[in-house]
């Protein structure tokens, strides 16, 4: 689906190469292992193949750990890449279109735009689906450019509470703007046992107007509290660490889950003097 | 339903009465008759206390003592319960008709079978005895008040002079019963079936070869102290045995048995009313072992040298089931515990004087125990416990006990000993384990130190031709008591929980036990005994009495043997529990009496007999709650119990 290009505002990152050719392993230990990939796109002059890289077999709503990688015909060195998520939604036959925050893609190169976190808002639906644009500049001139026409899938529980949450969204009192945040497990996904997990937090800046998209701005003086909580059971855990600033937009915890089953992280999230959740609102919610 | 045992209870000594054919000890299951479940057995000995959650599975206790403080050694084998709750003891697998013995040792004698502080509950299985051709037994009886069906069976035959088999069988299957206000006390039904063969083939005269198979099986049992019943506990157990006696060599006598036993144990909710979350509870228990013992006999020694290996893994989960129809949860309770234990175990009998004996033991244990399941060691991660190696532990004792006649008349036994326990699989791993009693989900602390008792024991006893009297103390000095103690920084997790308790090493725990007994034989006919127990004991670090310590009871029974007619009338008053373990959910219980009867009356047939027999127990309907019972379920009230059997 070819759309009409957008003007857009700070939503596209900018971010330049790792001049240095001699690195082979783009993927630093710590970080996922990308063992999937989700697509794989040429670019529009039929020369470059893109691969979409990420840590689990589908793309979901949520946090995604994701990178880009080129296959084949290596792009010249010392460029920048481009990334734009767009949900396109059909109403009432008018298409709105919006995007969604990432984080990370800082290790980038000619051949891979490193690893980086995308937090999809919302699934694809029915009326609406999601696209990646991937953009290599060179001098500012576009190099070559892909569109990734993709699926994410929506997170389905069994139990139905408007509080349970893969992605916390809410208004932030006094402004139009929209505190942001979705969670993301190192290991791949909350398991029984000690837990480190991610916290990424935005504040979602409304579009300024027809032909802008919204922008999301990390957001890096939160208080978070977060209590392990079990909704059926009545119970929570102990030694739990509340989440703490490690990098931009993110923040670091650990959650002890002593069973299998629904779990949920009970928020109180505040900034400063201002307090954005509590934990009576809504609640990063699981099943495994 | 006659049971009679002597007063001595403290000892091993088998003081026996002669009331016609009714040859009994206070060890010895009563001359054929198998009516009594191991839990009534245990329940009216002197010697050994119970814990009752219901009507069946009672918990031995011996003078305060329980679980991982005393052993349980079922014909030579360890056997470890599959049930994270205590809801079967090892005890609870077993039935009258196919024991031979079932001993409560103390002191000196108990280390040989395990290292515990308390003492070990010693079962000891029949085997052909050669001493008929063939012999069988059968029994049925049935019970007013939990219109319930007692069987059992058994046949002994001696295939040969060398070769002799046994088989018994028994089936029981009791509705709940009532109080003693007539009242249904509900979920204390429980139905089981056994079923036990046992071998022996003499190799020559002084050396034989015997195997021991059994299957035990419980269904349907009723716990109403606790939140679940049980639908199965299975328990296969099997064993072969090798014994010679040598009269020139080194040794005397050679014993060696190897060992394997499993129990399956299966809690069930559905049949309670108003369950707000129904969850399965398996557990499984699997021991294997070997043990080998040499004895060696001098002029003034006799000198016991046993060497012994078990390996225990034990297995729980425990499966919630969302009540709104979410996601179910899962967890482990008892993540594949396993034990591998080797001991050794010196015991000398030294005949100082001829009237002066001295016993002592040493026993070393090793041990090493792993929490190996990789779910349960992320488990206890959550608990900032990172387990990734098995823990090795050593304990043991040393003890040492005088025997001394004073006279002909008076004898009297004084011992010390001091025993260092390593902590139990629960104390270690256990992970929420709900405790219906205190309310509290008890979790492991895998880092425990061993739990260390020094105890002073002594008694006297004075004894004529018909009649003895006696006393019995016994002093404990606790180090590092392992007991649960609150912690505020943890969540409960079984709904209606009031908090979690971690065990811990506390310091200084005491208890101590009295007991007098009498008891005379006034005539051919008539004998009186009576006993009398108190115990008390506190620990210092939570400010609580100990739990478990019998409160003032006297226990009164007179045998009168009129004409072929045997009866028994039994009197046992409490004053209940006054001085209850609140902090561990003991509960003050009212005094009460007991007063039961029993009558047995032969039918001489051709080569036959014929026994009709007929028991009242709580003849006054009296309601009364055991002082050591679980949440305050009362007993049964009275009970007509009438039986046939016939002894071929």
């Amino acid at each position: 689906m070819k759309n009409v290009f957008l003007v857009l505002f700070l939503s596209i990152i900018l971010f330049s190469c790792n001049d240095n050719d001699d690195q082979s392993n783009i993927i630093p230990e710590e970080e996922p292992i990308l063992e999937y990939t989700i697509a794989s796109e040429k670019d529009e002059a039929n020369l470059y193949t893109l691969n979409l890289l990420s840590s689990k077999s589908n793309l979901h709503e949520g946090v995604n750990n994701v990178a880009f990688v080129t296959e084949g015909d290596t792009l010249p060195a010392g460029g920048e890449w481009k990334i734009l998520p767009k949900m396109h939604m059909q109403m009432e036959g008018v298409t709105h279109v919006h995007s969604t925050p990432f984080l990370g893609f800082e290790d980038a190169d000619h051949k891979s735009t490193g690893i980086g976190q995308v937090l999809f808002v919302m699934p694809t639906v029915e009326m609406g689906a999601w696209t990646l644009e991937v953009t290599y500049l060179l001098n500012d001139e576009i190099f070559a450019n892909w569109m990734f026409e993709i699926q994410v899938d929506a997170i389905k529980f069994l139990a139905e509470d408007p509080a349970f949450k893969t992605v916390v969204m809410v208004g932030i009192e006094g402004t139009e703007d929209r505190l942001i945040m979705g969670y993301n497990f190192p290991s791949g996904s909350p398991e029984m046992g000690s837990n480190e997990y991610e916290v990424l937090a935005f504040r979602r800046k409304p579009s300024m107007g027809h032909g802008h998209l919204e922008t999301y701005e990390p957001l890096n003086a939160l208080t978070i509290k977060s209590t392990p909580h079990m909704p059926s059971m009545g119970h929570g855990s102990s030694n739990n660490t509340d989440p703490k600033y490690v990098s931009e937009g993110k923040y670091m915890g650990t959650a002890n889950f002593t069973m299998t089953g629904d779990w949920q992280l009970l928020l109180n999230v505040s900034e400063g003097e201002q307090i954005y959740l509590t934990e009576e609102g809504q609640s990063f919610y699981f099943e495994f | 339903m006659l049971i009679s045992y002597n007063v001595v209870s403290q000892d091993k000594q088998m003081t026996t009465y002669h009331l016609q054919e009714v040859t009994i000890n206070q060890d010895t299951i009563p001359s054929e008759n198998y009516l009594l479940t191991v839990d009534d057995y245990m329940n009216q000995r002197n010697d050994l206390q119970v814990v009752k959650r219901g009507g069946f599975a009672f918990e031995p206790i011996i003078e305060g003592f329980t679980d991982g403080q005393i052993a349980v050694s079922i014909d030579g084998m360890r056997v470890f319960g599959a049930c994270t709750d205590k809801m079967d003891p090892a005890t609870s697998y077993l039935e009258p008709v196919n024991l031979k013995k079932l001993s409560v040792l103390k002191e000196n004698e108990s280390q040989m079978y395990g290292t515990a502080l308390g003492g070990t509950l010693m079962a000891e299985m029949k085997y052909p005895d050669f001493k008929k051709p063939l012999e069988v037994g059968i029994q049925t009886a049935y019970s007013s008040n939990s219109n319930g069906f007692d069987g059992n069976v058994y046949v002994e035959k001696s295939i040969s002079k060398k070769w002799g088999i046994r088989y018994s069988g028994a089936y029981r299957k009791h509705d709940s019963y009532s109080d003693g206000n007539n009242e249904l006390v509900k979920y204390t039904q429980y139905e089981k079936m056994n079923h036990t063969f046992t071998s022996t083939y003499k190799l020559s005269a002084d050396e034989k070869i015997s195997a021991l198979i059994m299957y035990d099986q419980g269904m349907d049992i009723g716990y109403p102290a606790l939140n679940m019943d049980v639908s199965s506990a299975k328990a296969s157990m099997a064993n072969i045995a090798y014994s010679k006696h040598y009269h020139n060599g080194f040794f005397n006598h050679l014993e060696a048995k190897v060992y394997y036993n499993s129990i399956k144990h299966v809690m069930d909710d559905t049949k309670r009313e108003n369950v707000a979350m129904h969850m399965d509870m398996p557990g499984e228990s699997t021991t294997f072992g070997a043990w080998a013992l040499v004895r060696k006999e001098t002029k003034n020694h006799r000198i016991s040298l046993k060497g012994d290996f078990y390996n225990n893994h034990l297995f729980a989960d425990m499966t919630m089931y969302s009540p709104s129809g979410g996601i179910n949860m899962y967890m482990l309770t008892w993540g594949d515990i396993n034990r591998n234990s080797f001991a050794l175990n010196l015991q000398d009998e030294w005949k100082l004087d001829p009237r002066l004996t001295l016993l002592t033991t040493a026993r070393l244990e090793t041990a090493s125990t792993d929490l190996q399941n990789e779910v349960a060691r992320k488990q206890f991660e959550t608990l900032n416990y990172f387990i990734d190696g098995p823990r090795s532990d050593l304990s043991g004792s040393f003890s040492a006990l005088f025997k001394y006649e004073l006279t002909s008349a008076i004898e009297s036994k004084f011992g010390f000993s001091y025993t260092s326990r390593m902590p139990s699989a629960s104390e270690l791993y256990g992970f929420y384990l709900f405790n219906a009693n205190d309310r509290f989900d008890y979790v492991g602390t895998p880092d425990l130190n061993n739990e260390k008792a020094s105890s002073i024991d002594f008694s006297l006893r004075y004894h004529r031709e018909n009649w003895q009297v006696g006393f019995r103390g016994k002093a404990s000095f606790i180090d590092d008591y392992i007991v649960g103690v609150v912690d505020e920084d943890y969540d409960p997790m079984t709904i209606g929980a009031l908090g979690v308790k971690r065990f811990q090493n506390v310091a200084t725990a005491t208890t101590s036990h009295m007991d007098f007994f009498a008891g005379v034989t006034l005539s051919n006919q008539l004998e009186y005994n009576f006993n009398l127990v108190y115990e008390n004991g506190y620990i210092d670090a939570i400010h609580s009495p100990m739990p478990y310590q019998k409160p003032l009871t006297i226990k009164n029974r007179i045998n009168y043997q009129l004409y072929k007619l045997t009866s028994s009338l039994y009197y046992e008053y409490s004053v209940g529990m006054q001085s209850p373990s609140e902090a561990l959910g003991e509960q003050k219980t009212d005094p009460y009496h007991l007063i039961n009867i029993d009558l047995s009356y032969p039918v001489e047939l051709k080569n036959t007999r014929l026994f009709l027999e007929l028991g009242v127990h709580n003849v006054l309907n009296s309601y009364y709650v055991d002082p050591f019972a679980w949440n305050g379920i009362p007993n049964s009230g009275r009970n007509i119990k009438t039986s046939i059997r016939f002894v071929i």
